[in-house]
């Protein structure tokens, strides 16, 4: 029997809710994400809309099973050496768009309902390590946004960032960008999945949006005056830290690619050519001229008595 | 000039320092401030040649007074120069922090004058930073050789990590490529963190002792770090530690004596971190290795290779150099060259042996010797597990066996691992180019004294 729900972490703990509830043997019963999932010859199709309560019951009760004894559930460290939860776990693996991750999901709830506890131990189980692959997978892909998310700063002060992960990871990274930014307003929006997260004051909302306001959310907003200048400066920046020879020509390989996927370049200010363009004179705090004692006219270091001292910097700098 | 002109020049002039880690300290987020720190770090790009970028790395000022042979920043030298304005370098710091370009800043500097006049410019600009910009993101500063201690102690109030280039392996080495330097005036300022450090860590044990807490460490959230310490203290000295660079391959000493001395900095001075920089000829100079004789990237990786065997699977330098074979084996890793050398202690048995044991073996770190013991609580494993433990069998295999089996392929035979081991590396397109660039000639230790 084919279980097509919806690819999300509500839609596939549902359909491994209804699968338990029905008393259907786990070795009839596949999962597969709907639309795309096709039944075999010998298979039933049947479509299990998502049921957040039945969900909640699912990863409650598998959080229960598999928690016993856990030193974590008394505030301890994971014994298995995670650093997330077993139910974030589960949620992480659901968030992957592969198309396996349903059936990986409802195999490894499977067996951890059957095990218990002891489910930390099978990680090498056929059951057990792709489903522990999903999850690091997108653990991987929050890491990535957590790197290469790049912010705008609109006319309005606030911040945007649009990025398209490989997963639906957005909602688990957001508290991440909250810490990050304090008070500043911004907003990070995920076009593929069609989620985004809003953040103001102390507040902060991952919602899911339809696809008009995903696109006009991604769509060019007016920038701050000097957001073109702050963009020259990162790449500036980036483009003299480079040491000659050690590149991809001198080295054979291109390592920078391999640990800054392409896939992300198209949003990373530093590789873009049109970063060059500070797109005309600096902000005023930027406009430089308060401190320029210490470069002497032909290029050569000054010696101590023509620094300033720290107090006439203090003055000029008013 | 403007702040884009200066930055060009002085983060080209800061690209030389390999340190650059934004890790070692969790902050929690105070309401009203900007920013945090995390114990992991985090890289927000990569240079060309695959080096992380995680902080803003610039130097105050490239005004030197210093004369330092290798240094493309030397008085001598003939260069476009410029120095930041503290509230500038500040303000920077936090517009490229609100667009996650970056988790904080590096703050080195040129000599301009005197130590103590450069530190108290960057001192000023971290107050800025700090005080009245509000931010709580990483911070790493740099100390001058020849600072005054108290100057020392501002700085390492106010960064979360703090470095002491050692720059050179010996002290006559020191004394010949940087007439301004001398030993002991690096290694002052090294003793001086290493007790503040200890001092701040006892003062905070007392403090939670009184408070009946048993932490030792706030974590992120927690009541503590909100609070920004223990009780009665303000902002501890230097959090993340200490860390210091040593150029390689710019004097003489060969990776033993490199080895020894980082091992004995981790010892004595308790250390974070070494960082290795393969010496990159720009200078002209008869105390110096010929310009066209680079020092081989592959050099300082196999020295970071030997670092972290020393840091995190106990071994001890002695193991990886000796008096007789005082350079690393540039063809196969230490960990490798290590088990060719003691192939008598092979092949261990995955289902019995320790975790200690494990770790020694080629292929198997410690997310995997974890991984293998907790799967192996369930029952016995065969190199199937190993795989979806995903384990590097590649290496691993010749020097194993489950439950009594060895894999077909993969004999315990020292020379026939070495050859397959570098055919493999040999056929990598890394060391194809390298070959192109470097000659066909094996990489000789350039010699000049």
């Amino acid at each position: 029997m084919l279980l097509a729900c919806e690819g999300d972490a509500e839609g596939i703990l549902s359909a491994v809710g209804i699968g338990y509830l029905a008393h259907v043997a786990p070795a009839r019963v596949r999962l597969g994400r709907a639309p795309v999932a096709q039944p075999c010859l010998d298979e039933t199709a049947l479509a299990t809309p998502a049921d957040v309560d039945l969900a909640r019951r699912v990863l409650a009760g598998y959080e229960r099973k598999v928690a016993r004894g856990c030193p974590r559930s008394r505030g301890g460290a994971c014994p298995g050496g995670c650093a997330e939860s077993c139910g974030t776990k589960v949620l992480l693996a659901a968030a992957c768009d592969a198309r396996e991750a349903p059936e990986a999901i409802h195999r490894y709830l499977r067996v951890a309902f059957r095990e218990g506890a002891r489910v930390r131990s099978l990680g090498a189980e056929p059951d057990v390590a792709p489903f522990l692959a999903l999850a690091r997978a997108a653990s991987n892909e929050c890491e990535r946004m957590r790197q290469f998310v790049r912010f705008s700063r609109l006319a309005d002060g606030s911040y945007l960032s649009v990025f398209s992960p490989k997963a639906d990871v957005l909602p688990f990274v957001g508290a991440h960008f909250a810490m990050r930014m304090g008070r500043d307003r911004f907003c990070l929006v995920d076009p593929r999945h069609g989620t985004a997260v809003f953040h103001q004051g102390d507040q902060t909302q991952a919602v899911r949006l339809d696809a008009a306001m995903a696109e006009a959310l991604a769509s060019e907003h007016a920038l701050a005056d000097d957001e073109r200048y702050v963009r020259a400066m990162w790449k500036r920046f980036y483009d003299g830290l480079e040491l000659a020879g050690r590149g991809a020509e001198g080295r054979g390989y291109d390592l920078r690619s391999q640990l800054m996927p392409k896939r992300f370049w198209g949003g990373l200010v530093e590789l873009d050519p049109r970063s060059d363009d500070a797109g005309g004179p600096a902000p005023r705090r930027y406009a430089g001229g308060a401190d320029e004692a210490a470069e002497t006219k032909d290029g050569t270091a000054s010696r101590g008595d023509a620094v300033p001292s720290l107090r006439s910097v203090q003055e000029e700098g008013g | 000039m403007d702040t884009l002109s200066k930055l060009g020049i002085l983060a080209e002039a800061a690209k030389y320092d390999a340190a650059c880690t934004s890790s070692g300290v969790n902050r929690a987020p105070v309401a009203g401030r900007v920013g945090m720190a995390t114990g992991a770090g985090c890289c927000h790009a990569f240079t060309a040649d695959g080096r992380c970028v995680t902080l803003l790395k610039v130097l105050m000022s490239n005004a030197c007074s210093y004369d330092c042979a290798y240094c493309v920043n030397r008085r001598g030298n003939s260069c476009p120069r410029a120095t930041f304005a503290p509230r500038e370098l500040a303000e920077l710091t936090l517009d490229f922090y609100r667009r996650n370009y970056v988790e904080g800043l590096f703050l080195s500097s040129g000599v301009i004058g005197t130590p103590d006049a450069t530190t108290e410019r960057m001192v000023e600009c971290l107050r800025v930073l700090r005080h009245e910009l509000l931010f709580d993101g990483y911070v790493h500063a740099k100390v001058i050789p020849g600072t005054s201690p108290e100057l020392v102690d501002a700085l390492g109030r106010l960064a979360d990590r703090l470095s002491v280039n050692l720059e050179l392996p010996s002290a006559a080495s020191l004394a010949a490529l940087c007439p301004d330097k001398d030993a002991a005036g690096v290694t002052r300022p090294m003793g001086q963190i290493a007790s503040s450090i200890a001092t701040g860590a006892t003062r905070y044990l007392e403090g939670s002792r009184r408070r009946g807490g048993g932490a030792l460490r706030p974590g992120p959230g927690s009541t503590l770090a909100r609070r920004g310490g223990a009780e009665g203290l303000s902002r501890a000295f230097s959090p993340a530690g200490q860390a210091t660079q040593i150029i390689v391959g710019a004097s003489p000493e060969d990776d033993r004596q490199v080895l020894r001395l980082s091992d004995a900095l981790y010892r004595r001075f308790e250390l974070k971190r070494v960082f290795f920089s393969a010496y990159v000829p720009v200078m002209d100079d008869g105390r110096l290795p010929e310009r066209d004789t680079p020092v081989p990237l592959r050099r300082e990786h196999r020295l970071y290779q030997a670092d972290w065997l020393m840091r995190f699977y106990d071994f001890a330098p002695e193991e990886l150099v000796s008096p007789e074979e005082p350079w690393l084996d540039l063809d196969v890793d230490p960990k490798l060259a290590w088990a060719l050398r003691h192939i008598d202690l092979f092949p261990l048995e995955v289902n019995e042996a320790s975790e200690r044991e494990l770790l020694r073996v080629p292929g198997i770190g410690p997310v995997g010797a974890r991984r293998i013991l907790r799967a192996r609580r369930a029952h016995g494993l065969d190199f199937d597990d190993l795989k979806r433990l995903r384990v590097t069998l590649a290496r691993a295999r010749h020097f194993v066996t489950c439950s009594g089996r060895s894999e077909a392929d993969a004999p315990l035979d020292g020379e026939l691992i070495r050859q397959r081991v570098v055919e493999h590396a040999k056929a990598s397109a890394y060391n194809e180019t390298r070959r192109q660039r470097e000659g066909a000639a094996d990489y000789v230790q350039g010699s000049f004294f």
